[in-house]
């Protein structure tokens, strides 16, 4: 197993929160165990996968980059904004970053709560924001040309 | 006053450089700023000293003013 090193890390109010950015494959399970927790009867987790084609273009590799500051701070308003709205016990969230391939997991973000209904919830929000909030990027490659996802050149 | 410029994604590539030091006017805000060194100021979102914050808002002497072209996370 390759041992992650992150180049983030972050815990947060006793552990309820593990955040990790990091440039080796993520480690589902070790999510997954940060979150298990005996009072909880439901673990819903979203990871996001590399797909090798993307608006009909064919998909070699996408290379991910994070400002990294920025990202803890959405993380933790995201995470009060869950916290909020329903019943979460633990948060785990570990984002990849540098050059991935189809099928490599970029990022896994794990709750857990006592009943289903709130982690099942909480998790379809937390990616929802973390598109529009956190700030990530692509740059995809075909094999041939590269481009950053969501970017046009603009003239100066 | 001087200030920090951070670059990200397209812009990092573009401007060949990820951070920079910039001298500019009292007055300065961050939608000037960008028009004054890429050209345009369309498209982006601001943070100043790792915060998100609005285009027009007054820069200080020694912030940390990053470009946030279009997130495409997840």
């Amino acid at each position: 197993m390759v041992t992650a090193l992150p180049l983030f890390l972050q815990w947060l109010e006793g552990d309820l929160v593990l955040l990790e950015i990091i440039s080796s494959p993520i480690d589902v399970a070790r999510a997954l165990a940060h979150v298990r927790n005996e009072s909880c009867g439901a673990v819903s987790m979203f990871e996001g996968d590399i797909r090798n084609e993307n608006n009909g273009e064919c998909v070699v590799s996408l290379e991910y980059e994070v400002y990294a500051e920025l990202f803890q701070k959405e993380v933790n308003k995201i995470w009060a904004e869950i916290q909020s709205r329903w019943d979460i016990h633990e948060m785990a969230v570990i984002q990849r970053v540098g050059l991935l391939q189809p099928g490599d997991a970029g990022i896994v973000i794990c709750l857990s709560s006592a009943h289903r209904r709130d982690s099942l919830d909480g998790v379809s929000y937390a990616i929802e924001e973390f598109k529009k909030r956190v700030p990530v990027w692509k740059k995809e490659s075909n094999g041939t040309d590269e481009k950053w996802v969501n970017w046009q050149p603009q003239g100066a | 006053m001087q200030i920090t410029i951070m670059y990200f994604a397209a812009l990092k590539d573009q401007m060949k450089k990820s951070e920079d030091n910039y001298e500019t006017a009292t007055g300065a805000t961050p939608a000037s700023v960008a028009r004054e060194i890429l050209g345009f100021d369309t498209l982006l979102l601001f943070a100043v000293n790792d915060e998100i914050v609005a285009r027009d808002r007054l820069l200080c002497d020694g912030d940390r003013l990053a470009f946030i072209p279009p997130m495409a996370g997840g």
